[in-house]
Formats: structure tokens, C-alpha cells, sequence
């Protein structure tokens, strides 16, 4: 019970919760909810919308922003205030990692800011082609000014599993001619969290042409499941909910501020439809069982 | 009627025909626009993957096929963005583009050029974008302002030719069934209309013929179609009518039949007065002609003067009874119709000189200047009915003027004769004009002294006018006098035998045989004879009378002359008898004396050839025909 005498009466909670999306709300909500559960009470929520947070008077235990555009505005609030080391503790969830380097890079005592982000660990990726497909071997990649720089990363994880990375830099040449290249070479194309490949506008021209060479896409999203990838991987807004719920005991509790992190929970979604297409049968506890065996390592 | 009741029909079927036209017309261009916007629609989106990859074999095969799907679609081009034609298929003729000005368009709405040959039809070619932006992607901020992208374009080029092949055959199709609707729907109305009017004019008709009096005349019920009630009603009014007027035709019928019986009976009665006139006129006749007779016989005989004056007033009266019994007789012949007349052609003088002989002593007693004026003039009439006629109004213009001036005239007047008589009287008032002609009417009479006449004088006259074919006329200033006349057909003269004038006086001398059943007939007969010097024998019947002719005959006494009546008793009558006598005695002359006035009578005995006299002969006619047989 040492966490106890750590607590101060009525902790201040700053949530940052943009107004619009369910995704959002469903963070928020979870979020509070599981608080409440590990710590009854203890915590006064205020909850206010990225604008909001502008004319913020009082002075809270820990601010948590939801998705990108929160953490912009608090980074932004946080750099005005130039609050320095009595900043509160700031943390970012429901976002990638590029979006919270970009976010961070200008603000102020970056040791009190940490994060729990999107990206699924390269190693974990590597393991769900391994034990969703086992016949691939050849793994395309496209990665984009800002992503290639975990190129490497990507490579050796891939390797570990046994894959062939077929890694394509679309920098300096068109989009289409390097996803023509990645998918003439590749058993399956693994999609990162780069707007500058992956975007609404870009997808459906990808997964139109994998699908003309019979080539799956693997997501990193439900979004990208609904819209034509084979298989998601992911953490639910529950799952890093329940991960977010975590750090604010931890430290509401006076414990340190961890490093970012990416939600030990995660989950396989699979596109029924794009799967049967393509001749396959997949099951989502199946290919959970597969990861989480000996011989793959998760 | 026609034209009213095609109105509607044919106001109907053009307004439905024209709004049919009108809207399909409107779809037909509509549905091109639609079918060219469709068409563009799909092909861009076919052809968003192929324009992304730049693969312009598939974008050419894509445009074929979308030539060859839609006869109307004459060329397809798809651009890229920069505008550059990447594929083509057909006729593309850049000119009649729309603008495809390289915009960020909101949505994917095509554009349209309307062409004169037709329409051209731009839809951009968007990239799609899929919901794959949000907080995984860490791109949700740029979401909601993110536009679609335009790849490029496809045009498709529509042709109009069909859609105006379409139209007429629209149009086409559209006035045959116009015209075939407005002739079916004419015909119904025709026959509608004519269902009702042909009954009502069928109706006219009939109406009228009723009108007319064709009572037969009844309406088709079965043909009347919605007018049935009305031809029932007609026909049964028709039939009503009928009945009533069958009922009128019966009791009119019946009336007639009841009038008849009362005009049979009315005829029958005055045929019965008319017998009974003539047999007692017949029967009156025999002793009046006896009267006469003796009479005149008396006034022969030496008298003292106041026997003189009885016998005188005797006369008198028995020449006032002649008349009126004359003119009773004549009355009832000329209403029972049995009047014959004779018609001659004759000169009126004679008659009217033999008046005025006859009339001059009236006149001298009642101080009367009668004066005549005529000249000979000759006529075609009845002499008998004319001296009647003028007789009357000669002895009425006596009659009527005390001390005045009686004029007789006769003239000729173009081509008629006409007999005046002027008196001085005291006139008629022109009230009275008309009631003179009634029966039994006298002016200045009040008394009815029955020497002045029955008042049946100008009413017989003007019936014996009527049975002449002319009438008598009357022109009167009260106190001034009067003038009567008749109008007769002018006739040339014709040369005829004098009539033997009547010898005023002389002796028979001779042997006459009178024969009478009647005594009182015989025996005046031969007292006036023997009063006149012949020597008479008598005769009860023809047997008697042959026989005292036989005897005479014998003795060299043969009777000259023999005055038989015509009705005798036994075998033989007075014609049997005279025609015997004739036969036997040939120099002997025979007069025929007769009672009976009727027709058939007197034309036997004219046959015959002997003279006829009736009874009551004046005495001075007696005696003028025995004389001029006796000379002869």
C-alpha cells in the first residue's frame, strides 16, 4: 500500500478528447471506466476538446490527449505556457509513432512526455505472416521518406521469421511504379503507417493492384481491413485504453513516467471476404495460437 | 349535333395524344442525357485503376466497349489529367467539348455540351478514397478537408439521330393512335348520339302524323334505346288519342244515323204534305172548276143589279180562290222538287202583253196607269215560271199603288233581258228588303185581308227564280215606289207559229161530247157550253161515251168535238177513250180535260198530241180552244 500515501486527495486528470469520432470516445470512456475500476475515486477527470485547451486555468495532476491532433494542441499549449519542469505529465495514446515524433520535436522537457502508440512491433508482424501464412516467403514493403528509416529494423525482423523482405523506397519515383516493382516481387505486402504511401487516396489504387496480381495487403488498422486488406494487426481502442489506464495509475500512483510503448494486448483481424477470394481459410484464434507457439517468436 | 358530340371525343384524344408526345419527347432527350451520364459515370469509374497506372490499352478497350454497348454513343475519348487524349474510340471531335477545366470538383458531377447532332458528355475520373485515414494512420486531421483528385476524364460523344428516329416514329405512332382513338371514339359517339337523336326524330314524325291524323302511326320501342320511355309514352298517348277518337268517330256515326232517320222522316213528312197538296188540290179543282163554271154561266143570265153585284163578288171571290189554290199547288211542287221546268226559247212580249190584258181591268179599278214599254226580245226560259214571276209583281205593283203609275218594262242589257216593274207605292224601307222574299210576309197588311194574298207571292217568286237560275231584285225609296226585276238570258229571235189568240167572243155552233164521271163537272161543263150555242151530249163513262158517238154517228149527228176527263171509271180512261174515238171518227176533234197535275200525266197526254186543259179551265180558255177547233 505504498501507492496510497502517494495519492493526493482529488488527482486532476486534463483529457484531451477530440469532439468528433467514435474512436475517441471509446478511448475516453474505457479509459475513465478502468481508472475508476483500479482506482476508486481518485481521480477528477477533466475533460475537454483540443480547442478547449487553450483557455485551460487550472493546473491538473497529468494531462492525456487521444489521437494526434490532442497531443499537437498540447504540445502547442504546453510550448506557450512554457511551463518547463512543473509542467504536468503528459500522455499521449491512440497514435503512431511518426505522428508523436513529429508532435514532440519542438516541445519543451520532453522526459515528461511519453506515449502509448499504434505501431505494432516489427517482430510481432513478422510472426503473423509467419503463422497466418505460411507458404509466403516474399514480404513487400513500401516505405516513404519518413518511414524508411526502420528499414533496417524491418529487415531483420522479417528475416528472423524466415521472410525475404522486398523493401521499395518510393522516394525520387512515382507511387505506382514502385508498387508495381514491391508487388511483381513479393508473396504479400506489409503496410506501414506512412500518410506519405498509405492513404485514402493512394489505398484503393494499391489494393486494386495487389489484388490483380493476387497479391494480400496486411493492415495496421480496422479501417484497412474493411477496405481490402487480407489481415489487420492491431491493438484495439480498448486494448490501449486499458494500456493508457495502466501509466495513469503508475504515475497518478508517483510512479516514473515509462518510455513510450506499444500495448502488450493486441489483435488479428481478418477480411473474410478477401481471404475466401484469394482461396484462403483463416482463423483469428488459430493464427493467435501459431504467434504465440514455440516456434514463433512473437 | 355530329360535330357536338365529336367535340369532347376529339378534344380528348388530341390533348392526350399531344401530352403523350410531349412528355416522351421529354423522356426520350431525357433518357439519352441519362443513359450518356450513366454510361460516362461507370466508364470513369472503370477507368480510375487503368488512368492511376497509366494503362492506355486497357482505357482503349474500355472505350470500344462502350462505344459498342450504346448505338447512341458515336466516340469515346478518355483524357489524363493534363487533358491529353490517352485513349479514343469513334468520332471525337474536340470543338464540342464542355470545358474540362482542371478543378478540384466537388463530387464526381459530369458536364454536358448539347450539340446541334447531339450531346457530349464529360465525367471526371476521380481517385476514390477509402476511410483508411485516422488515428492509426495518424493522418485524421486532413480528413475532412481532402478532396477527391481528378485523374483525367471520359467523353462520350452522343449522337441525336436516333432519339429524332425515335421522335417520328413517337410522332408517327402517336397520330395513328390518335386518329384510329379519335375515329373508334367518333363512331361511339356517333352512336350514342344517334341512338338519341334517331328516336327523337323518329319521335317528330311521329308526332307530326298524329298531328296529321295518322293514328296508326307508332314509335319502334325496341329501337329507342335510352329513349324507350319516351316512344312508350308517345305510343300510348298515340293509342289514347286513337281511342278517343274511335269513340268521337262512334258517336258522331251515331248522331249521323239518328240525323238520317230524322232527315228520312222529315222527307217522307213533307213528301206526305206534298201527296196530300196534290190529291186535295185535285179534289178542290173538280168542284172549283164546276163553280167556276157555273158561275160564269149565271153572270150570262139576265140579272137584276144587285144580283148582278152578288154574282159579281161570286166571281170574284171563285177567281181569288183559283189563285190561291195555284198557288198552293205551286208551293207544294216546288218544295217536294217534283217541278219540272220546261224551257223554251220564246219572245217575252207575248207573255208580258197577255199580262197586261189580263191585268188592265184590276187596274182600271184601282185607278192605277199601267203602262208598258218593250219591245219583242226573245229568252230561253221556262215561259210558264216567267209569266208567274211577272205576274206576281205586276198585280203586287197594282196592288200596292192607289191613284200611282205602274210601269212594265223590258230591254235588253248586253247579254241579258231584263223585266222591270216600276210603281209609285208607298215603297219598301231597306229594312224590309230582305224579309219581302220570306213567306208569308205583307207589307201594309196588317189586316191579312186575303184578297191581297197568302204573302207567299215574292217568296214563291224568288224559289221560281232560283229554279230559273236567277233572282229577283228589288230597289225601293219609301214613298217614292219600287222596282222589281228579273235578269233573263238574251236569246236570238226565232220564227215561230203564232199561238191562236183567243177569241174574245162568238158562238160554238156545233155537237159537243162532254165526258165526266164527275156530274157536278159534266153537267157545268155543258150548261156553259149550251150557254155559248153548241149543242152538248154527255157521258158518264168512255163505254157510254162511244156508244152515244156510235149513235149519232148513225143518225149523221156526229159529235165534232169530244172534251174527255182524263180519269174516267171502268176499263177504258179518258186517253183509251179519246185515242178509240180518234181511231174511229178521224175528223172528230178531241180535248183532254184533267184534274191531275202530276208530271206523268201531262206528258202522256202531250204525247198523245191532243190539247190538254186542267181543271179548273177558265171559261175563256175553254172556249178559245173549242173555237179554234171548231175553224179549224
Amino acid at each position: 500500500m505504498t501507492y496510497a500515501s502517494a495519492w493526493a486527495e482529488n488527482a486532476v486528470v486534463t483529457l484531451v478528447v477530440p469532439d468528433s469520432g467514435a474512436v475517441y470516445r471509446e478511448v475516453a470512456d474505457v479509459l475513465k471506466a478502468e481508472v475508476g475500476r483500479l482506482q476508486p475515486d481518485r481521480v477528477q477527470w477533466h475533460v475537454v476538446t483540443p480547442a478547449q485547451l487553450e483557455s485551460l486555468a487550472i493546473s491538473p495532476r497529468m494531462v492525456v490527449t487521444i489521437g494526434s491532433a490532442a497531443l499537437d494542441a498540447a504540445a502547442k499549449h504546453r510550448a506557450k505556457v512554457g511551463a518547463g519542469e512543473t509542467a504536468p505529465a503528459l500522455l499521449a495514446t491512440l497514435l503512431p509513432r511518426l505522428a508523436f515524433d513529429r508532435a514532440i520535436a519542438q516541445a519543451p522537457n520532453r522526459k515528461n512526455i511519453t506515449a502509448i502508440l499504434l505501431d505494432q512491433p516489427v517482430g510481432r508482424q513478422a510472426a503473423l505472416i509467419r503463422a497466418a501464412l505460411p507458404n509466403v516467403k516474399r514480404v513487400g514493403v513500401l516505405l516513404g521518406p519518413e518511414s524508411k528509416s526502420g528499414a533496417a529494423a524491418l529487415r531483420n525482423a522479417l528475416a528472423d521469421q524466415g521472410l525475404i523482405p522486398q523493401i521499395e523506397d518510393i522516394s525520387g519515383r512515382g507511387l505506382f511504379a514502385a508498387v508495381q516493382d514491391v508487388l511483381d516481387q513479393s508473396d504479400v505486402l506489409l503496410a506501414v503507417a506512412d500518410p506519405a504511401v498509405f492513404s485514402g487516396e493512394t489505398i484503393s489504387s494499391i489494393l486494386m493492384a495487389g489484388y490483380r496480381r493476387q497479391v494480400p495487403l496486411i493492415g495496421f488498422s480496422p479501417s484497412y481491413v474493411k477496405s481490402g486488406a487480407l489481415i489487420g494487426l492491431y491493438a484495439t481502442p480498448a486494448q490501449i485504453a486499458r494500456a493508457t489506464a495502466n501509466v495513469v495509475r503508475d504515475v497518478l500512483s508517483g510512479g516514473p513516467l515509462p518510455s513510450p510503448a506499444v500495448p502488450l494486448e493486441f489483435t488479428v483481424d481478418i477480411n473474410s471476404a478477401v481471404a475466401r477470394s484469394l482461396g484462403l481459410s483463416l482463423d483469428e484464434q488459430d493464427i493467435l495460437k501459431r504467434m504465440l507457439s514455440p516456434g514463433v517468436r512473437p | 349535333m355530329v360535330l357536338s358530340s365529336l367535340l369532347p371525343v376529339l378534344l380528348v384524344v388530341i390533348g392526350l395524344t399531344s401530352l403523350f408526345v410531349y412528355r416522351h419527347l421529354a423522356d426520350l432527350e431525357e433518357a439519352l442525357e441519362q443513359r450518356g451520364s450513366a454510361l460516362a459515370r461507370q466508364a470513369a469509374v472503370t477507368a480510375e485503376f487503368s488512368l492511376f497506372t497509366g494503362n492506355s490499352e486497357f482505357l482503349q478497350a474500355m472505350a470500344l466497349g462502350v462505344l459498342r454497348t450504346d448505338a447512341d454513343v458515336v466516340g469515346v475519348a478518355v483524357t489524363d489529367v493534363s487533358g491529353q487524349i490517352v485513349a479514343q474510340a469513334g468520332v471525337v471531335e474536340r470543338a464540342h467539348w464542355p470545358s474540362l477545366e482542371l478543378r478540384q470538383e466537388a463530387g464526381d458531377s459530369v458536364r454536358i455540351a448539347h450539340g446541334a447532332a447531339g450531346d457530349v458528355i464529360a465525367s471526371p475520373v476521380l481517385q476514390r478514397t477509402l476511410a483508411v485515414d485516422d488515428a492509426y494512420s495518424g493522418t485524421e486531421l486532413a480528413v475532412s478537408s481532402r478532396e477527391s483528385k481528378v485523374l483525367g476524364h471520359v467523353i462520350l460523344e452522343l449522337s441525336r439521330q436516333r432519339v429524332l428516329q425515335d421522335r417520328q416514329r413517337l410522332i408517327l405512332i402517336a397520330l395513328i393512335t390518335g386518329l384510329i382513338g379519335g375515329l373508334l371514339g367518333g363512331a361511339l359517339a356517333l352512336r350514342i348520339a344517334r341512338g338519341i337523336s334517331r328516336p327523337v326524330l323518329e319521335a317528330t314524325d311521329v308526332v307530326e302524323r298524329i298531328g296529321l291524323g295518322d293514328l296508326t302511326a307508332r314509335m319502334n320501342e325496341q329501337h329507342a334505346g335510352h329513349l324507350t320511355p319516351l316512344a312508350r309514352g308517345i305510343n300510348a298517348m298515340a293509342n289514347q288519342v286513337a281511342l278517343t277518337q274511335d269513340d268521337l268517330g262512334l258517336q258522331i256515326q251515331a248522331a249521323t244515323a239518328e240525323l238520317m232517320v230524322q232527315r228520312d222522316t222529315a222527307e217522307q213528312a213533307t213528301a206526305a204534305k206534298s201527296r196530300f197538296l196534290a190529291a186535295a188540290s185535285h179534289d178542290l179543282r173538280q168542284p172549283l172548276h164546276a163553280l167556276g163554271l157555273f158561275v160564269s154561266r149565271l153572270a150570262k143570265m139576265p140579272w137584276n143589279g144587285e144580283q148582278q153585284l152578288l154574282i159579281h163578288h161570286v166571281e170574284t171571290s171563285v177567281g181569288t180562290l183559283q189563285e190561291m189554290l195555284d198557288t198552293l199547288l205551286d208551293i207544294s211542287r216546288l218544295e217536294s222538287g217534283t217541278y219540272r221546268t220546261e224551257m223554251q226559247t220564246f219572245d217575252v212580249t207575248s207573255i208580258l202583253q197577255r199580262l197586261v190584258t189580263e191585268l188592265a181591268p184590276a187596274a182600271y179599278e184601282k185607278r192605277v196607269v199601267l203602262r208598258v214599254r218593250f219591245r219583242p226580245l226573245w229568252t230561253q226560259s221556262d215561259p210558264r215560271l216567267v209569266e208567274r214571276i211577272v205576274l206576281n209583281l205586276l198585280s203586287n205593283a197594282i196592288r200596292h199603288s192607289e191613284q200611282g203609275r205602274v210601269l212594265l218594262a223590258c230591254r235588253a242589257l248586253g247579254d241579258k233581258l231584263r223585266i222591270q216593274v216600276w210603281d209609285t207605292g208607298t215603297g219598301i224601307p231597306p229594312a224590309m228588303h230582305a224579309a219581302v222574299f220570306d213567306e208569308y210576309v205583307q207589307i201594309g197588311n196588317e189586316e191579312r185581308d186575303r184578297t191581297k194574298g197568302l204573302g207567299l207571292g215574292l217568296s214563291i217568286c224568288q224559289r221560281m227564280a232560283d229554279v230559273l237560275g236567277t233572282r229577283i231584285n228589288l230597289r225601293s225609296i219609301p214613298g217614292r215606289g219600287s222596282v222589281f226585276w228579273i235578269d233573263l238570258p238574251l236569246h236570238s229571235p226565232q220564227h215561230v207559229d203564232k199561238p191562236p189568240a183567243e177569241p174574245e167572243s162568238g158562238s160554238l155552233a156545233g155537237t159537243i161530247l162532254v165526258v165526266d164521271d164527275d156530274a157536278l163537272c159534266r153537267d157545268s161543263t155543258a150548261s156553259i157550253l149550251t150557254g155559248w150555242g153548241a149543242e152538248v151530249i154527255t157521258a158518264m163513262g168512255a163505254e157510254q161515251a162511244l156508244a152515244v158517238a156510235a149513235r149519232l154517228h148513225k143518225a149523221g149527228a156526229a159529235p165534232q168535238v169530244a172534251i174527255c176527263d182524263l180519269r174516267l171509271p171502268g176499263r177504258m180512261d179518258g186517253m183509251d177513250l179519246a185515242l178509240e174515238l180518234r181511231k174511229t171518227y178521224p175528223s172528230m176533234k178531241i180535248v183532254l180535260v184533267t184534274a191531275d197535275v202530276s208530271p206523268a200525266v201531262q206528258a202522256v197526254a202531250r204525247r198523245s198530241g191532243f190539247p190538254i186543259l186542267k181543271k179548273p179551265v177558265a171559261p175563256a180558255r175553254l172556249r178559245a180552244t173549242l173555237l179554234s177547233l171548231l175553224q179549224a
